[in-house]
């Protein structure tokens, strides 16, 4: 067995069928990999935020943290919920990263794995919009409550309520 | 001439020179591969931004009608941040859609690229301009952060 060094790379060597990508292929790829390391920012900008607001209602002071057990759980919880997110940018950001590589040095591995990196930040994004349809549907049944129970103050003049709209329309 | 030929988009080389990058077959299995999760987050996301985007004309709704404004003064109380929260929203709420718009279609083109070529071609330059809508999008989403934030300040 012999020793092979780490950045080994195994040659590429196209079959009769593949054929080269061509300049406007690897232009496009320039241009979505320069916006999807912006799109990767972003999104980690986000999830500093969001977990940072979840952090501070929860913990409203410091005092308080120290005080029960229960708040060192919702500390390990809430950057777990947000965990996606994260993964989203991280994912993002190595795609960028690889396919910018790729074309640098006319990498074909790296360009294959940067694809992978898209496909695992489409499943980051798949499950954070599954998270987020569950908060929809919990927003909804909250309005709907609350359309259902509202009966406005006489001194403000809405007029019919939606409610009442409805009801006359069918 | 020779100036306006090499400004003029080049055809795809089909030179074997090794140094280029090549579409392979395990490249385009990929993309078809990820096509599929892709045209489904699209899909849900133009459903879920369609969901918020009405959500938050309700909240605007009530928010104009509980707090309604006898003469409107833009430089009076908070009627500047509340314009210009509802003007955010609508740029946001646009922005979104055209990037989901534009990765929907993007990954639609890649799903049925195996043997059309100018979808292959499309379908790669609809996903960075998906990149580039979602980035504006996420700038908008930052100032109305910011907005609600200062807004927050400005009455306390």
């Amino acid at each position: 067995m012999t020793n092979t060094p780490l950045d080994f790379q195994p040659e590429f060597t196209p079959t009769e069928e593949e054929r080269p990508a061509g300049t406007w292929m690897e232009s496009y790829w320039a241009e979505t990999a320069r916006w999807a390391k912006y799109f990767s920012f972003a999104i980690l900008g986000y999830f500093v935020w969001v977990t940072y607001t979840d952090m501070s209602l929860t913990f409203p002071n410091s005092n308080s943290f120290s005080k029960t057990g229960i708040y060192l759980v919702a500390a390990l919880m809430i950057p777990l919920a947000n965990i996606p997110v994260g993964f989203l940018s991280f994912f993002c950001f190595r795609f960028s990263q690889d396919l910018e590589q790729a074309l640098a040095g006319s990498n074909q591995l790296l360009l294959e794995k940067a694809f992978r990196q898209l496909q695992r930040s489409l499943i980051s994004g798949l499950v954070i919009a599954t998270l987020w349809a569950l908060s929809a549907v919990a927003q909804w049944q909250t309005t709907i409550q609350f359309m259902n129970q509202h009966v406005p103050p006489d001194h403000l003049d809405f007029g019919p309520t939606i409610i009442e709209t409805l009801d006359t329309l069918n | 001439m020779e100036n306006l030929a090499q400004d003029l988009p080049q055809e795809p080389t089909q030179n074997n020179d090794d140094q280029s990058l090549w579409l392979t077959d395990r490249l385009l299995a990929q993309l078809r591969k990820s096509s599929k999760i892709g045209w489904l987050l699209m899909a849900l996301g133009l459903l879920l931004g369609i969901s918020a985007f009405l959500l938050s004309l309700f909240d605007l709704y009530l928010s104009w009608i509980l707090y309604p404004l006898k003469e409107f003064y833009l430089l009076e109380g908070n009627t500047l941040f509340r314009t210009l929260s509802a003007l955010t929203m609508v740029a946001m709420y646009y922005l979104f859609f055209r990037g989901m718009l534009e990765g929907y279609k993007a990954w639609r083109l890649l799903r049925y690229s195996e043997t059309d070529d100018d979808a292959l071609l499309e379908g790669s330059e609809r996903l960075g301009k998906m990149f580039h809508w979602l980035v504006i999008w996420a700038g908008i989403f930052g100032a109305r952060i910011l907005l609600v934030l200062l807004s927050q300040k400005w009455m306390s």
